[in-house]
């Protein structure tokens, strides 16, 4: 599809018009600035009019703007579907079911730990497993995994991992109603069982930060964060488990599109009624893998407090933890009525303007790229009018890893953070090109284009001290 | 022949394979994947192993084939460097050469 089919609607709003593209139910709209313009692209367009074809979608195909092209439904993606004409799509959650960010806050501050980021970054890689593959130490038995599934966080915290507290301050608190672990095939458990409680590899991270810069005193003070404090930041989701799912889910689903008569533009883009049988298996199993992935961020969490007792003998708080590859059953006002509708979230962040644990907006947690800054924001009412409550997820990739590893060199990112006193470990010193600001659009425009939008307003912005990549 | 390409993709490791036939299409395929895996030059052959899988179209064969590779690596800790693959109708037997690599984490 073609830039110059884009309709300008505003200033960081362009329209893929209904008729662009055959059997288009609704527009697209992509939010992005002329800055980003310039890294769009055309297969995130197509993407973003193909999901616009699919039966039940309400109001439009949303596309942040840290989009680009992923897998059937763009990266940065939002679309919701009505619960009895629309449908369920795995591609609309993604492969990495409930990759979420979680940020941690301890009771130190950055010239406490400057002397020590070397030590305390070699600490914390050495307590959580990380890499392509990894394992953590614990050894699930199947009923455990199974209590895993259904449980989410609040398993981990009935098993010591962290305290009470810690599921108020979760999307969802932790654990998404509906699991059902006898929807989740016995390759996925296989998958699963060996891994809870690592890091996995990719984008995913744990960053020591400081909060580097407050915008909004009194969202800052609600979520218990001061200049200079530093905080911890997690990146990761349902590793091989939930990329299991999605891979049986989706096998499945092509196979019943045909059944249910759905026309696909694109056949990533299986999907199954949202009444049906098989949609209501799907989000069983995507529920259970996005309960893993709550468990594994609580896990990690947990060895991450324990470094911190004793290395300096203190704790940390969790903020809050956010789900950024997701489906979710949600009520909204849609054309002057209130409906229940999926809301798929893949590489999009739920931005809500009540969140029960603060008494105040909810919290959004946007990671930037490495080396760069990352960002606390709110959610908004003007969000949940446009998008669906929903913002960004992060910086969004314009490079391919393998045009990131053919134009950047290990040595020459790692030098890169060295200047900036940015300590890093990792087990794969070869995959460090494909995780540089390089092969990412600009955060802090990211960040100004939701701000400016109305669909999330900035509290604080946190800066790295030490990297663990994954 | 080129054996394969990989392509850009922002989010996906995408690559096309090339092949004399369709046996060798999927040893391509296959050697295409374990490379963004492990460095297959570094891969010590010490172990084997064969491989049969049965499909219901050609293309879902060689979908359940590179999936049965993943899952190798990924719980079996095996890496493959060489695989010798037989096609008849919608089954497959591959014999690989493989390693297998340290646990990574805590075992």
């Amino acid at each position: 599809m073609a830039f110059e089919e884009l309709v300008r609607l505003g200033e960081f709003v362009w329209e893929v018009p209904q008729d662009a593209a055959l059997r288009m139910r609704v527009p697209g709209r992509i939010l992005l600035s002329e800055v980003l313009m310039k890294y769009l692209e055309r297969g995130a367009i197509q993407q973003v009019a193909n999901v616009a074809t699919l039966p039940g979608i309400q109001k439009w195909s949303l596309a942040m703007p840290d989009v680009h092209t992923g897998y059937g439904f763009p990266i940065g993606g939002v679309a919701a579907f009505d619960v009895s004409e629309g449908v369920l799509s795995p591609g609309g959650v993604g492969f990495d079911i409930n990759c979420g960010t979680r940020l941690l806050v301890t009771t130190l501050f950055k010239e406490e730990i400057e002397l020590r980021i070397d030590e305390l970054t070699t600490t914390l890689f050495e307590a959580i497993p990380s890499g392509l593959g990894s394992k953590g130490p614990l050894r699930l038995s199947e009923k455990e995994l199974n209590d895993v599934f259904f449980g989410g966080a609040k398993w981990a915290v009935n098993q010591g991992y962290g305290n009470p507290a810690d599921l108020k301050h979760c999307e969802s608190n932790g654990c998404l109603d509906g699991a059902d672990p006898a929807k989740v095939s016995p390759l996925a458990k296989k998958r699963g069982k060996p891994q809870l409680g690592s890091l996995g590899s990719g984008n995913h991270f744990l960053e020591i930060q400081c909060v580097d810069r407050i915008f909004d005193k009194k969202a800052a003070d609600r979520f218990g964060l001061k200049e200079q404090q530093v905080c911890i930041m997690l990146h990761s989701g349902s590793r091989g488990a939930g990329h299991q799912i999605c891979t049986d889910y989706v096998k499945m689903f092509q196979a019943a599109s045909r059944k249910y008569s759905i026309e696909l533009p694109d056949k990533q883009l299986a999907c199954v009624p949202a009444d049906s049988q098989e949609a209501r298996n799907y989000f069983s199993a995507m529920a259970a893998a996005a309960n893993y992935a709550w468990t594994n961020r609580q896990v990690m969490s947990f060895w991450v407090r324990d470094v911190l007792e004793q290395k300096f003998n203190t704790t940390a708080t969790l903020v809050y933890d956010v789900a950024h590859n997701i489906a979710k059953l949600e009520k909204h006002t849609i054309d002057g009525g209130r409906k229940e509708v999926y809301v798929h979230r893949k590489g999009a962040t739920r931005a809500f303007d009540k969140d029960a644990s603060y008494g105040i907006e909810q919290p959004v947690l946007i990671p930037g790229s490495m080396g760069t800054a990352s960002y606390v924001l709110h959610g908004t009412k003007k969000a949940m009018s446009t998008t669906f409550g929903s913002t960004c997820h992060g910086a969004g990739r314009v490079l391919s890893r393998k045009a990131a590893r053919r134009s950047l060199t290990w040595k020459g990112v790692t030098e890169g953070l060295q200047r900036k006193h940015i300590a890093i470990k990792t087990d794969d010193l070869s995959s460090v090109p494909e995780e540089a600001p390089e092969a990412y659009k600009p955060i802090d425009e990211v960040i100004s284009v939701v701000s400016k939008l109305g669909i999330s307003e900035a509290v604080a912005r946190l800066t790295p001290m030490g990297v663990i990549k994954g | 022949m080129q054996k394969n390409e990989f392509l850009e993709h922002t989010a996906d490791v995408t690559f096309k394979a090339y092949r004399r036939d369709l046996n060798e299409l999927f040893e391509n395929a296959a050697e295409a994947l374990e490379s963004t895996m492990v460095f297959l030059c570094e891969v010590a052959l010490g172990d084997s192993c064969t491989t049969k899988i049965g499909s219901d179209s050609c293309e879902n064969l060689l979908y359940d084939w590179l999936a049965k590779l993943l899952i190798t690596f990924e719980i079996g800790r095996f890496a493959v460097e060489k695989c010798f693959v037989r096609i008849v109708g919608l089954s497959l037997t591959a014999g690989c050469l493989s390693e297998r690599l340290g646990q990574t984490g805590t075992d």
